[in-house]
C-alpha cells in the first residue's frame, strides 16, 4: 500500500480539516458529514456541511461519541440515497455499524463516501461533560498511549480501531507519526481516484506506521482477551446474568443510542402482549422466593442481545448511554465476538457479505447439534 | 365473559386408562374458566361427533379445547365438527394427551398432571383465538409446460382435456433428445416410430397450444395464476396464462473434454455414447476411414468420479448399443469395459444375460487409457485382479452420464426452487413431494430432476399431470391457506429480514412505503418471517405473540 504524507499543521484535527477543505475545493462532495463541537463546548454532534465557512468548528476526530455516526447516517438515508455526494468522516466503528445498517436497508450507501481515521477510543461521555477542558488535554494523552482508564472499556479492547476489517475509501493514519505528519491511505478504486485529486506525490514509506498499528494491535488483543476471559466467569449462568444486570432500571437507554437497533418501536415497549395478569407474577414469586420490578428487564436485554449479537460493532455506546454503569457493552462486546466467529463473520467488514442470518446452508453449525438428536 | 367448552376424550382405554381424567374435571372446574366439561368415550367416531354438536350448540359455547390425540389425526375432523356446530373453525384448540401424555409414561400420575397443564395452556389460548376466514381466489387450470421432450410431450398430452389449454414450449423441435435415437431400450423398438406417433397424438389434441423454436423469457405469478412471456419462432413476445407450471427441460450428456485419459477429442473414433446414438439414428456406422469398424469397446461409467452420482440410463443404454452393432455389422467384436452394472429393474437382468448369449464381451477394469500406436487405437486397461493388458480396437464408445441443463439455474431462479448440489432442480421432499417444487403449482418431471429413463420420465409426466388435474379443476376456486403471516404497517421498518428469510417468496418490499408486505397467495403459514421479524411486525395469524405467551404462561406455571 502507498500513501501521501501530510505534514501537520498546528494539530491534528485542522490537518484533517485542510484535507477535507482540499477536496470540497475540488468538487469531489457535495456535503460533509462530520462531527462538531457543539456551541456551549462541552460535547460533540454530527453536522451536515455544504458551506466550507462551517469547516472551521468541525472536530473530524472529537473526544467522546456521544451520537454514533451511524445513526447520523442514518437519520440522513433512511428515507432513499441522498442526490449530494456525500462525505462521512467517521471512527471505524461508526462506518461498520454503517454498512450493517446497509444490509439492514437502513441506511442507502450510493453516493456515500467515508474517511476513516485510526482511532483511539472515546473518553466516556458523562467524565467529558463534567471537565471539558481537561478532558481535552486528557485525550491528548491517550493518543500518545492508545490506552486509557478513561476510555469507554470496549475501547481499550477494540481490535478494529485501524483501517483492517473497515470498507472505509480513504484511511488516515496517525499512529506513531510523532506528530509530525499524517497518512492519507486509499482504501478503494474510489478512495484511489479521490486522492489522485490531491496534490501530493504518493510515499511507500509508511512501514513505520503498519508496524505501530500492529503493535497496537497486539497490546489490544492482550487486554481483549483478559477482559473475555473474566466475562465468560461473570456471564456463565442465570444467576449471575442476572446479577450482572440488576442494576438496570429499564430505561432503554443503551437501545436508544445503538446504532444498529432499528425498530420503529422497541417490541419491549409497544408489546402489551408480553405482559402478564398480577397473579401469574405471584406465582413467578412464589417460585423463585421473590422477582425484582420493574419485570422482565432481562428479558429485555437477552432479546437485544439475540437481535444485535451478529452486527454488534463494540462502539460501547450502550455502556455509554447507561446510567446505571451496566456492564452492558461489554457483555455484548463479549457475546458479539463468540458468535461472530460462530459464523466466521466481521460485522461491517464487506458490504457484499450478507448477514448470517438471511442465508441458509443446510449442511453446517453440525457442533451446536444435540448429540442424541437425529 | 367467553363461553368456553371442555372436551375430554377416552380414546377408548388409550387414554381413560393412562389419565385420571375424573381429577383433571375436578381441577379445571375449581379453575373456574370454562363454562361446561363433557367427557366422551370416543369423540371421533360418528356417535362422538354427534355428541359433540349436539352438546355444543345447546350449552351455546363460544370455544372449544378437546383433550384427545394429535391434531396430525383429527384437527381437520373437529374442525368440520366446528363449523357444523356453526362455529369458526379456529375457535378451537386440540390438546394432545394420547401421544404427549397417556403414551409418554407408565406413571399415571406424571400423565395426570402434564395432561393437566396442556390442558390448561389450551384453554389460556382458545382465548385469544380470532376468527380467522377461509379465502378463495379464482384460478385458471390451464398449464404451462417448459420443454418439448418426450416428458414434455406426456404431461402435456396428460393434462390436456377439456377446458384445460395446455401450452407446450420447445426450445428447438419438438421430441428433444429421443430425436437423435435410434432404438428404445429395452423393447428395441424404432425410437422415431414412437415418437412421431407421440407426436401426432399432440398435434391431434386440439387443447394443447405447440410452441416450437421458442423461449420461455420470464413466469411470474403463484400458484393458480402464472403469466408466462414466451419469445416465439418470429421472435416475437407472446402471454400466456396458466394455473401451474410443470418443468421439463431435460438433461444434457456429459461431455468428457477435460477427461485426457479417453482420448476424446485427440482421437477419431471416439464418440460419446450420445454421439454414437446419432449414428444409430442415420443408420450408418463406419470409421473415419469409411469402413465399418471390426472392433468397437464401449466404456462405461466415463465421468462418473467427477460428476459425483451414477446415471443410472447410461449401462442399459450400452448394452442397446451394443446389441444394435452386433446386429448390424458382421463378425464384429463388441467389448463392454465396465466397473458396476446398474441394472435396477425387473426386466434389465434378462436384457443383460441375452446381450451376454449374443457373444458381447464384458470385461472388468479398474483403471483404462485410451491410447494410439502406428495408427491403431489401442485400449491399455487394468483387469480387476490389477493384470494390466493392451487390445486393440477400431472404435470407442464412451458412456458418459448426464448433466443438468445449463438452463436449469435461470428456472430456478425465475421460480424461486433450490436447485441440487448437482444442478439439477430439486424436489420438495425425496419421498413426500418427490414431483413438486417448494414453490406451489410448478413441478418437475424427467430428467431436469435428475437422470431418469424414458419410461420413468414418463412416470414422473403422469404424477406430475395427475397433482394438476386434482388440484386445479376448471370452475373451482382455489381455496388459500387460511393460517398465514401479516406484516404490521405501522411497526414494520423495512429491513427485508423476513424478505430474506421467507422460502415461499411470499415477502417483498414495497418501496413506495418501505415496508414489507406478505402476499397472501403465496404464503404457507410457516411463521419463519414472525420469528426472525426483530420488531414484532411480521405477525402469524393464529400463532400470535399473546397466544402463545398465555399458553405458555400456563404451561411453566
Amino acid at each position: 500500500m502507498k500513501g501521501k504524507i501530510i505534514p501537520l499543521k498546528d494539530n491534528l484535527n485542522n490537518t484533517i480539516k485542510e484535507v477535507i477543505k482540499s477536496l470540497l475545493e475540488k468538487g469531489c462532495f457535495d456535503a460533509i458529514l462530520v462531527p462538531n463541537r457543539v456551541p456551549s463546548g462541552e460535547s460533540f454532534t454530527y453536522l451536515l456541511i455544504n458551506d466550507q465557512d462551517f469547516l472551521e468548528s468541525c472536530t473530524p476526530l472529537p473526544p467522546i461519541m456521544p451520537i454514533q455516526g451511524a445513526r447520523a447516517l442514518r437519520n440522513l438515508t433512511r428515507r432513499g440515497k441522498t442526490s449530494l455526494k456525500v462525505l462521512c468522516v467517521m471512527r471505524p466503528c461508526e462506518i461498520r455499524a454503517a454498512i450493517e445498517l446497509s444490509k439492514l436497508r437502513q441506511v442507502e450507501l450510493e453516493n456515500i463516501s467515508f474517511m476513516s481515521i485510526d482511532c483511539p477510543g472515546a473518553l466516556v461521555t458523562k467524565d467529558y461533560i463534567d471537565k471539558p477542558k481537561d478532558s481535552d488535554i486528557l485525550y491528548e494523552e491517550v493518543l500518545d498511549q492508545w490506552t486509557s482508564e478513561h476510555l469507554r472499556p470496549t475501547c481499550n479492547t477494540c481490535v478494529n480501531f485501524s483501517y483492517e476489517n473497515t470498507p472505509s475509501d480513504i484511511h488516515i493514519g496517525i499512529i506513531g507519526q510523532q506528530k509530525n505528519h499524517i497518512l492519507l491511505l486509499p482504501i478503494s478504486d474510489k478512495g484511489n481516484a479521490l486522492l489522485g485529486k490531491i496534490d501530493i506525490q504518493c510515499s511507500d514509506e509508511i512501514s513505520s506506521w503498519q508496524t505501530n498499528v500492529k503493535e497496537i494491535l497486539q497490546k489490544k488483543t492482550d487486554q481483549r482477551n483478559n477482559s473475555f476471559s473474566e466475562l465468560q466467569n461473570k456471564t456463565a449462568g442465570a444467576e449471575n446474568l442476572d446479577n450482572l444486570f440488576s442494576d438496570c432500571i429499564n430505561c432503554h437507554n443503551c437501545m436508544r443510542v445503538c446504532p444498529i437497533c432499528y425498530c420503529r418501536q422497541c417490541f419491549f415497549e409497544s408489546s402489551d402482549e408480553v405482559r402478564i395478569e398480577a397473579e401469574n407474577y405471584f406465582i413467578k414469586a412464589q417460585n423463585k422466593g421473590g422477582i425484582k420490578f420493574p419485570a422482565n428487564t432481562i428479558l429485555f436485554h437477552l432479546g437485544r442481545i439475540s437481535h444485535m449479537a451478529l452486527s454488534c460493532v463494540n462502539c460501547g455506546a450502550c455502556e455509554d448511554g447507561c446510567p446505571m454503569d451496566v456492564p452492558v457493552a461489554q457483555i455484548f462486546s463479549y457475546i458479539g465476538d463468540t458468535v461472530q466467529k460462530m459464523f466466521d463473520y466481521i460485522p461491517g467488514k464487506d458490504r457484499n457479505e450478507p448477514i448470517p442470518i438471511l442465508t441458509y446452508k443446510e449442511d453446517e453449525l453440525h457442533e451446536y447439534e444435540d448429540s442424541k438428536g437425529q | 365473559m367467553v363461553k368456553i367448552g371442555l372436551y375430554l376424550c377416552e380414546c377408548g382405554p388409550n387414554i381413560a386408562e393412562a389419565i385420571n381424567l375424573d381429577k383433571i374435571a375436578e381441577q379445571i372446574k375449581k379453575d373456574n374458566k370454562v363454562a361446561g366439561i363433557e367427557q366422551h368415550k370416543l369423540l371421533c367416531s360418528e356417535d362422538g361427533k354427534k355428541f359433540l354438536v349436539e352438546s355444543i350448540k345447546k350449552n351455546e359455547f363460544e370455544r372449544i379445547v378437546i383433550a384427545a390425540c394429535s391434531p396430525k389425526q383429527h384437527e381437520t375432523t373437529f374442525m368440520e365438527v366446528m363449523s357444523s356446530s356453526d362455529l369458526n373453525p379456529y375457535m378451537f384448540q386440540l390438546v394432545n394427551i394420547r401421544e404427549q401424555c397417556a403414551w409418554m409414561t407408565p406413571d399415571k400420575e406424571a400423565a395426570t398432571s402434564k395432561a393437566l397443564r396442556s390442558i390448561r395452556a389450551a384453554i389460556n389460548r382458545v382465548r385469544h383465538h380470532d376468527a380467522l376466514q377461509q379465502k378463495e381466489i379464482d384460478c385458471n387450470p390451464d398449464v404451462i409446460v417448459v420443454g418439448g421432450g418426450i416428458t414434455g410431450i406426456e404431461a402435456a398430452l396428460r393434462t390436456a382435456q377439456k377446458n384445460r389449454k395446455v401450452y407446450l414450449i420447445e426450445e428447438q423441435k419438438l421430441g428433444g433428445r429421443l430425436r437423435e435415437y435410434g432404438l428404445l431400450f429395452p423393447t428395441m423398438q424404432p425410437a422415431q416410430e414412437f415418437l412421431n406417433k407421440k407426436i401426432t397424438e399432440v398435434k391431434n389434441t386440439g387443447q394443447i397450444r405447440v410452441f416450437e423454436n421458442s423461449k420461455v423469457k420470464e413466469i411470474l405469478g403463484f400458484f393458480g395464476n402464472f403469466v408466462a412471456t414466451i419469445e416465439n419462432k418470429d421472435r416475437e413476445e407472446i402471454e400466456v396464462n396458466a394455473g401451474s407450471v410443470i418443468l421439463a427441460i431435460g438433461a444434457n450428456p456429459f461431455i468428457p473434454t477435460g477427461l485426457a485419459k479417453y482420448g476424446y477429442g485427440t482421437f477419431d473414433d471416439v464418440y460419446t455414447a450420445a454421439e454414437f446414438e446419432k449414428m444409430t439414428s442415420s443408420n450408418n456406422i463406419t470409421t473415419k476411414s469409411g469402413n465399418p469398424p471390426k472392433s468397437v469397446a464401449i466404456i462405461h461409467c466415463v465421468g462418473r468420479k467427477r460428476l459425483g452420482y451414477c446415471s443410472k440410463v447410461c449401462c442399459t443404454n450400452s448394452m442397446k448399443i451394443a446389441r444394435y452393432i452386433k446386429e448390424k455389422l458382421n463378425g464384429v467384436k463388441v467389448i463392454q469395459f465396465y466397473k458396476n452394472l446398474c441394472l435396477p429393474d425387473k426386466k434389465y437382468d434378462e436384457f443383460y444375460k441375452k446381450t451376454k448369449e449374443k457373444g458381447i464381451e464384458f470385461l472388468r477394469f479398474s483403471d483404462i487409457e485410451v491410447t494410439k500406436e502406428a495408427n491403431q487405437m489401442m485400449l491399455k486397461y487394468k483387469q480387476e485382479n490389477d493384470n494390466e493388458d493392451a487390445l486393440p480396437v477400431d472404435m470407442v464408445v464412451l458412456s458418459t452420464g448426464l448433466i443438468p441443463n445449463p438452463k436449469t439455474e435461470d428456472f430456478a431462479q425465475m421460480l424461486n426452487i433450490p436447485v441440487d448440489e448437482y444442478g439439477f432442480f430439486k424436489e420438495e421432499h425425496m419421498k413426500l413431494g418427490p414431483i413438486s417444487t417448494i414453490t406451489e403449482g410448478v413441478f418437475i418431471a424427467g430428467c431436469a430432476q435428475g437422470p431418469h429413463s424414458i419410461n420413468d420420465s414418463m412416470v414422473q409426466a403422469g404424477a406430475a399431470a395427475g397433482k394438476i388435474l386434482s388440484s386445479l379443476v376448471p370452475g373451482r376456486r382455489l381455496q388459500l391457506e387460511t393460517k398465514t403471516s401479516y406484516v404490521s404497517e405501522t411497526m414494520c421498518i423495512g429491513c427485508g429480514v423476513c424478505v430474506d428469510i421467507c422460502a415461499y417468496g411470499a415477502l417483498t418490499i414495497d418501496e413506495s412505503k418501505r415496508i414489507s408486505v406478505v402476499n397472501e397467495v403465496l404464503c404457507r403459514g410457516c411463521g419463519n418471517c414472525a420469528s426472525a421479524c426483530p420488531s414484532g411486525a411480521a405477525r402469524h395469524r393464529h400463532f400470535t405473540t399473546k397466544q402463545i405467551t398465555q399458553e405458555m404462561i400456563e404451561i411453566l406455571k
